[in-house]
């Protein structure tokens, strides 16, 4: 579990944000929503060490992610970026076999190459292990670094989480993508002891697939629970100066947003 | 793996026609000599008999000259390797980003104003004094043309920041040429130009102590430098303190440079060439790029060395004029194709 408690951070005079305080729990797809400038990305820099706050604090599952070094932090978190630009050709295994770094010393042991082999299964690029990374589309390379971001955190130690940081990964891809990355996210999850927390744009990709919204509004938390709960019109009208038209499917449960 | 392999095979090529090329590098010069000299000044030089004057050419000369050839090659190549990962971009190389400049205009003021201040601490002074000068203008070009945001230094802030940087730096060398007294003049044009006839046993055996080092050295942060292909962001989610790495390479870069140019003057190109053709053969990933290099960077800059030998004999052609020539081109190429790299 991620708990952040009273987080406020400011660049020069600028808030970004403000009495922030939030839980995120295992097993769970946490995303966080709100418009441009709310502090969606400042948020998650905050959990990925990238900001420092200027009060309050994050732990995940105890430990103090502002004092826990960069080397001991990449050990059980990892995060999610969009649209990675490599600046010389590698292969498509060369890439994903950096998730595991953090795990070894010199030379991958049989460990990391498994999990490497494996993560390039579950996000099917092991067919293409060899390929130099440039030369794969946009989805492609997305898959490749879920694959990974996945063998980064592949092995789950007794006892502790391994969390995964989504910073708008899919916001460059197109809805297949979208649906595709999002339903993997989900099987993952029933796997124990993982923890989700990601920025998505797209309220209808986050009303279908979360378990807990985040909705943020001027550096401030505006609303947060389930789906139902948060994406309201009255707090989608407020946050984004938009009256929705909510549709709700009674079949599959199904709750839609539509702007005119 | 089959990749692990392949790279295996190159490092043996690499090392075979290492060899042929400092045995090549030993015989051919102004003077050639014969295999029976080779062994007789070895032998004598042993068991302390008087050498012919043949032999002593070989042993005073031609041999540590020959190693210099493969010892700074590598130095340069390794260099390149390891900034152009730091800077993500394979068009950098000393010459470019400042680097060449600062130890120049280092290495003259030494030349000039040494004297003069009684600025002295025996063989290291001018190593030291290119030394400073490199590592103060590459910082000043790697600050001034990054862009934060992005974490990356865009092709054109940096080469546009290398120009004036290196502007700066040449003008204060040819202002202290200007001021110079004649020897002191020419000193500072064979170390713009390069040459490795100045090659003693003293000076190689400092090269090659510094190169193994920064070698064996950089070798544990290729992973790191793999990682920060990605950019500073990604390579933090790995666990990488990103200013440490910074620091870290530029000094061995400096030291590198300093060790490599001080004793033979500026080399440019080798560290570009180098690591482009190895990239061309297998990948980017740096663990390979760095060893491929050393030897690479051997041959390269032997072969160099016995056309300066060559071409004019019995005089000299100043090595740093070969590698310009060859190593022109390749910069225009990269340039050009930029589909991957920019």
């Amino acid at each position: 579990m991620i708990a952040v408690r009273d987080i406020t951070a400011t660049a020069g005079s600028k808030t970004l944000l403000e009495g922030i305080n939030a839980e995120f729990l295992a097993g769970k797809m946490n995303l966080i929503v709100g418009p441009n400038g709310a502090g969606k990305s400042s948020l998650i820099k905050v959990l990925c060490k990238q900001l420092k706050p200027q009060t309050g604090s994050v732990s995940f599952d105890g430990v103090d992610a502002l004092g826990i070094s960069l080397e001991s932090f990449a050990k059980f978190r990892a995060v999610l970026s969009q649209n990675i630009d490599m600046a010389f050709p590698l292969t498509v295994e060369e890439v994903v076999m950096m998730g595991r770094y953090p795990h070894f010393v010199g030379k991958p042991g049989p460990h990391d190459i498994e999990a490497v082999k494996e993560a390039m299964t579950l996000f099917d690029v092991l067919d293409f292990r060899d390929r130099n990374y440039l030369t794969l589309s946009g989805g492609e390379r997305q898959r490749v670094h879920f694959a990974r971001v996945m063998s980064q955190i592949w092995y789950p130690e007794v006892g502790k989480s391994r969390y995964l940081l989504l910073d708008e990964p899919l916001t460059f891809l197109d809805v297949h993508y979208q649906f595709a990355f999002m339903h993997q996210l989900r099987q993952l999850l029933s796997q124990s002891s993982l923890v989700i927390v990601g920025v998505v744009h797209d309220l209808n990709l986050a009303s279908r697939f979360a378990d807990h919204i985040l909705l943020l509004h001027n550096g401030k938390v505006l609303s947060a629970g389930v789906p139902s709960t948060v994406l309201t019109a009255e707090h989608v009208k407020q946050a984004f100066q938009l009256e929705p038209v909510i549709y709700e499917n009674a079949k599959s449960g199904g709750r839609y947003l539509f702007f005119e | 793996m089959k990749a692990q392999s392949k790279r295996s095979a190159v490092y043996l090529i690499l090392g075979i026609v290492l060899l042929l090329t400092f045995l090549l590098s030993l015989k051919f010069g102004a003077i050639v000599i014969s295999l029976n000299e080779i062994q007789g000044a070895i032998a004598k030089t042993f068991d302390g008999s008087e050498l012919s004057l043949n032999e002593r050419i070989f042993m005073d000369i031609r041999f540590p000259r020959a190693i210099a050839g493969v010892v700074v090659g590598a130095c340069l190549s390794v260099s390149g390797v390891l900034m152009q990962g730091l800077f993500r971009n394979p068009i950098v190389e000393p010459g470019l980003i400042g680097t060449s400049s600062g130890a120049a205009f280092g290495a003259s003021l030494y030349f000039v104003l040494g004297a003069t201040f009684q600025f002295h601490a025996g063989t290291w002074t001018l190593p030291l004094a290119a030394a400073i000068g490199g590592a103060l203008s590459t910082a000043l070009v790697f600050f001034l043309s990054a862009n934060r945001s992005e974490g990356r230094s865009s092709v054109v802030s940096l080469l546009l920041t290398g120009i004036a940087i290196n502007a700066i730096f040449l003008s204060g060398v040819g202002f202290l040429s200007y001021i110079a007294r004649d020897p002191q003049a020419r000193s500072i044009t064979f170390w713009n130009l390069g040459t490795l006839s100045g090659a003693n046993w003293n000076s190689v055996a400092i090269i090659a102590l510094v190169g193994a080092m920064c070698l064996i050295l950089g070798i544990r942060y290729t992973r790191h430098l793999n990682a920060l292909m990605m950019g500073e962001y990604e390579a933090q989610y790995l666990g990488i303190n990103v200013r440490h790495l910074q620091i870290v390479i530029m000094a061995i870069n400096v030291a590198l440079i300093a060790a490599a140019t001080s004793f033979t003057g500026v080399i440019s190109f080798v560290g570009l060439v180098v690591p482009h053709l190895l990239r061309l053969t297998g990948g980017s990933d740096n663990r390979y790029l760095l060893i491929g290099s050393a030897l690479l960077g051997g041959i390269v800059l032997s072969l160099a060395d016995l056309a300066a030998r060559l071409l004019l004999a019995p005089a000299e052609l100043p090595i740093g004029i070969v590698t310009s020539l060859v190593g022109v081109p390749v910069f225009i190429t990269l340039l050009r194709r930029n589909q991957y790299y920019f």
